[in-house]
């Protein structure tokens, strides 16, 4: 399985270092080039290594880790999105939900990939609190995950498990996906769950 | 604001045992009468009332901690509901979707108790962990908290905070609240948030 975040911001950065810190090898990539990563790709390598986009498009599981308004565009970068599984890390935070057109942010963001299987996670912490280490009070924090594809979802929530995480699934991305709206219930909490 | 809870058994004693723990006075019933409830409350002390059904009925909020086909029986103690706050601390083990016509259970509840508004919480931790010091590590155990009502799931998600837990709001029964649901995701988790 190939992995690849593309955004540098606060949250593709604090993605980075989960990867790093987990030993799990992880491409990265922005719009502006590698170049513009080789500080993060020096701190984080060997694991993170900073890539054109194109390439990290080509990854078996993306995460975008960009502005919801630049999902479009990302998109573009690769004309077919059949079987991929794509993770939306991203947040609407218009005040105002009219142009979503009654979706749930990440089947907005699906209607740019057809053929992709969309899955939500990654988007309810803060970036400071993303880039601490999981284990944490005893436990291991928690990060809720959302999906219309069965398959997709315990792919990625094996990754979220394996990046040190407690993945609770939410099942479809209208039913318990929608807690994981911006300003919904289960976003920015900080919960640690204890036993196995 | 007064409170009953209803049973008394591992759920209904758990309860019991975070009011007394939070100093709030709590009314506790069962179908057998306050003598079997009083060794429980001699061991929490005076917040913790044994009272009769008919009694326990007559607070604010009635927490039902019995077992689910239950409900109907303490529904019947009162002709009408409403203006009262209903507690769904139940579980549905070992009831069939087709006996709850495929409804979340707490509609079913929620017909049995015409005019109520009902709250669904404090049901989905097992009754050990449901009575331990929701203190743990410098944070709180989350209690997730569903409605249809949203002034009641506020109400009872400020009582659950008095009890020390950490309030989570899910929001409609249909909705939010099926992660609570028999099977859901939310259900038997040991969570602690941190502030």
């Amino acid at each position: 399985m190939t992995y690849a975040i593309i955004g540098t911001g606060n949250v593709g950065q604090a993605l980075a270092r989960q990867f790093a810190r987990s030993s799990i090898a992880v491409r990265i990539a922005n719009s502006r080039g590698p170049e513009s990563i080789s500080y993060l790709a020096k701190e984080l390598r060997p694991g993170v290594t900073a890539t054109h986009l194109v390439d990290a498009l080509n990854a078996d599981i993306v995460i975008f880790a960009v502005p919801f308004a630049s999902h479009g565009a990302i998109a573009r970068g690769r004309t077919n999105w059949q079987g991929k599984t794509v993770v939306d890390a991203m947040n609407f935070r218009e005040p105002s939900l009219a142009p979503l057109g009654g979706l749930q942010s990440s089947e907005f963001v699906a209607m740019s990939l057809p053929g992709a299987k969309v899955v939500k996670t990654f988007n309810q912490l803060p970036a400071a609190l993303l880039a601490r280490e999981p284990a944490d009070s005893g436990g291991r924090r928690v990060m809720f995950v959302a999906g219309n594809h069965d398959e997709a979802n315990s792919e990625v929530a094996t990754l979220v498990a394996s990046l040190g995480f407690a993945p609770i699934l939410l099942g479809k991305l209208s039913e318990g996906g929608s807690l994981l709206r911006f300003r919904g219930p289960l976003v920015l909490q900080n919960l640690i769950k204890l036993g196995s | 604001m007064t409170y009953s809870i209803i049973g008394s058994g591992n759920v209904g004693a758990a309860l019991a045992r975070q009011f007394a723990r939070s100093g709030i006075a709590v009314g506790i019933a069962n179908t057998r009468g306050p003598d079997s409830i009083a060794p429980l409350a001699k061991e929490l002390g005076a917040n913790v009332l044994p009272q009769t059904l008919q009694d326990a009925l007559k607070a604010n909020v009635v927490i039902l901690a019995v077992p689910f086909r239950a409900h109907t029986t303490v529904a019947r103690g009162l002709p009408i509901w409403s203006g009262k706050v209903v507690v769904d601390a139940m579980n549905t083990y070992g009831v069939s979707p087709e006996e709850l016509n495929g409804q979340a259970s707490t509609d079913v509840v929620a017909a049995a108790f015409p005019g109520a508004k009902v709250v669904k919480t404090l049901n989905q931790l097992p009754a050990k962990l449901l009575a331990q010091d929701p203190s743990v590590n410098g944070g709180r155990r989350v209690m997730f908290v569903s409605s249809n009502d949203v002034n009641a799931e506020a109400l009872i998600a400020t009582l659950v905070a008095d009890l020390g837990f950490a309030p989570i709001q899910l929001g409609k029964i249909n909705e939010g609240g099926m992660l609570i649901g028999m099977g859901g995701s939310l259900i038997l988790q040991n969570l602690v948030k941190q502030s």
